[in-house]
């Protein structure tokens, strides 16, 4: 296996005329990665060039060590796809669509059909197996196109829009499988635009607005990263907010007698002290991040979106 | 689910397998199993495959009962024994020459309308529907190349006009053999001058459904228009080649129409002359140039190439649409 799952080097992509991505570099050294981006931002795009689906236009990528124009058969053989269209044959069961898939992987047929039904128990197809996919629920499509994906046991999961369609049960049931898939040692990149979906699930988000990669890192690093806040309560706000600002904290703020304040982790020593020396009752000292959906929004406003 | 499920996943493990990889004519003979298979779950496909073979029997039954008692059972499911009851064909045993307008008369059955019928339900979804619901993406995410893709279904549909153009033929010619009595020696010369070149026919006959099929079903992502269509290209060309024949009074325009052509190219195959043959049979008074099978070769396989073209073109385009 190598150091790096994904790289992508000035990774662009037209459509004639049309731009679906430009410019993208990034590296991938494993873990669970999730792509976001507003609907048509170019995140399908980018997942179908890195396994050779489409054409690169320019530049160049590598899955598994495998130049994605080049070894574009190979890397398919090594990684699961699971597309966000529907895909899946009507006039086939699901026991025969993921035999069938695994097949065309170049598996032995009698391989194929053991795979198949460990992959279907797996994802939680149980009798339904042996139905027609046309009668199948969004739910259970979901989880065949999974199934389908794991069926050759692939080391790298390109999962896009996993929890389309889905209720909420299904939804959370979907995203606890991508954890599970992880912790088995599977290395999953996640195309969503459901900010949630990748904050439960990813360690790193790689953010696409235009076709142009705008954030790529860390997911805690990022929501953290000079973007750590903390709410404070203390029996009388308003004279402890001109303290503050007095003392030189000038991102602070009051927001239903919570004080916020953004800074760096010596902001709980100051203010400590601040209402010590004050006679100021601390009563709530608690650090706080963004959350995934606020950091989205910011970035997007800043992007002129 | 999370503890049912993690305990599973690895109990084969994925280079278990690996080493047993296989290449790509396994993949694309998957293909064109798979998909035969599937298209056999259609009620009509299996309704067309009935009556087909039904045809098929009915037609060997009459076939025998004329040859031991001269009396055709009269189930005249098609007009093909109407042929063996007129002056040209009773002295069905009398030699070569009869044996050969015979087994021409036969294999205008070879393939029926029930034939173009059910090639074309079962070539109609094979591209459409993968285009509809996009199953052609999950295709392509795995190790095959567009090319094995379309190959692939040409093979399903290749497996039924394989089987409706063998199991006929086949059938036909050695009852025929049987019903005359000829020896071993005959029967030798026969199969490579006469039933290997009826198969060939047949095949010539079925490529050109199969390719006209897929082309259609690449075109559009309803199946119903690819098979209206398929089932419509034979009366269409009839149309246009009588509407031609009278505007312009040439026979030579009889040779665009579907049925006429393949049959011509299915006579010259076989070694009966196209002139002789229509003459006898008085399907049609055609005034036939010594060149028309040359004409019919060349129309067929410019149509073949057409469709040809339509589907590659249609198939390479398919990266815009994913």
């Amino acid at each position: 296996m190598p150091d790096v799952i994904i790289e992508a080097k000035n990774l662009t992509k037209f459509y004639g005329p049309i731009k679906g991505i430009e410019s993208v570099d990034f590296e991938f050294h494993g873990g669970t990665l999730g792509i976001l981006g507003p609907n048509g931002s170019g995140k399908s795009t980018m997942i179908k060039c890195l396994i050779g689906l489409l054409n690169i236009t320019e530049g160049e990528s590598y899955v598994l060590g495998y130049n994605s124009s080049k070894d574009a058969r190979r890397i398919r053989q090594l990684i699961g796809y699971m597309p966000e269209a529907r895909c899946i044959p009507l006039d086939m069961d699901g026991i025969s669509v993921c035999t069938y898939f695994g097949r065309l992987v170049g598996m032995p047929k009698a391989d194929a059909m053991q795979r198949a039904h460990e992959c279907l128990d797996y994802v939680g197809l149980k009798e339904q197996r042996y139905r027609k996919t046309g009668t199948y629920s969004a739910g259970m499509i979901q989880r065949l196109k999974m199934a389908q994906a794991l069926v050759h046991d692939p080391d790298l999961l390109l999962i896009d829009e996993p929890t389309n369609g889905l209720d909420p049960v299904g939804r959370e049931e979907m995203l606890e499988l991508i954890r599970d898939l992880n912790r088995n040692g599977k290395h999953i990149l996640l195309s969503s635009h459901i900010l949630p979906d990748v904050e439960e699930t990813c360690e790193s988000t790689l953010i696409l607005s235009e076709g142009h990669l705008v954030k790529y890192g860390n997911l805690n690093d990022l929501l953290t990263k000079d973007r750590e806040f903390y709410k404070i309560k203390v029996n009388n706000p308003e004279t402890f907010y001109e303290i503050l600002v007095n003392d030189g904290m000038m991102e602070v703020s009051i927001k239903d007698e919570i004080l916020i304040i953004q800074g760096d982790a010596d902001v709980p020593s100051k203010v400590i002290k601040l209402a010590a020396s004050n006679n100021f009752q601390l009563m709530l000292l608690d650090r706080e991040r963004y959350t995934l959906e606020e950091f989205f929004v910011e970035l997007m406003k800043s992007q002129d979106i | 689910m999370e503890s049912e499920s993690t305990s599973q996943i690895y109990s084969l493990g994925y280079r278990k397998w690996e080493k047993k990889f296989k290449g790509t004519i396994y993949r694309i003979l998957t293909i064109a199993l798979v998909e035969a298979k599937t298209a056999l779950g259609s009620r009509i496909v299996k309704l067309l495959i009935f009556a087909r073979v039904a045809i098929l029997v009915i037609g060997i039954f009459k076939l025998i009962t004329f040859g031991i008692s001269g009396i055709t059972f009269m189930l005249s499911f098609d007009a093909l024994f109407g042929l063996m009851m007129s002056p040209t064909f009773l002295p069905i045993f009398a030699g070569k020459t009869a044996f050969l307008k015979v087994f021409a008369a036969m294999l205008g059955s070879q393939f029926s309308f029930f034939d173009v019928l059910l090639i074309g339900w079962v070539g109609s979804s094979l591209i459409s529907n993968d285009r509809e619901y996009n199953s052609i993406t999950l295709y392509l995410s795995r190790p095959i190349r567009k090319t094995e893709y379309v190959i692939g279904k040409y093979g399903a549909v290749f497996i039924y006009v394989l089987s409706f153009t063998w199991v006929p033929t086949t059938l036909y010619f050695f009852t025929l053999e049987i019903l005359m009595e000829r020896s071993f020696s005959q029967i030798a010369f026969d199969i490579v001058s006469v039933y290997f070149p009826a198969l060939l026919s047949g095949l010539i006959n079925g490529l050109l459904i199969m390719t006209l099929v897929l082309s259609l079903s690449s075109i559009t992502k309803r199946g119903l228009y690819v098979g209206m269509l398929t089932a419509a290209i034979n009366p269409l060309s009839i149309l246009f080649s009588q509407i031609m024949r009278n505007v312009l009074g040439v026979d030579f325009w009889y040779l665009f129409s579907l049925p006429i052509c393949l049959k011509i190219i299915q006579l010259f195959l076989i070694g009966v002359s196209p002139s002789d043959y229509f003459a006898s049979t008085q399907e049609t008074a055609i005034n036939l140039s010594p060149i028309s099978a040359g004409i019919c070769f060349l129309f067929i396989g410019v149509l073949i190439l057409i469709f040809l073209y339509i589907l590659i073109r249609q198939i390479r385009k398919l990266e815009l649409t994913e």
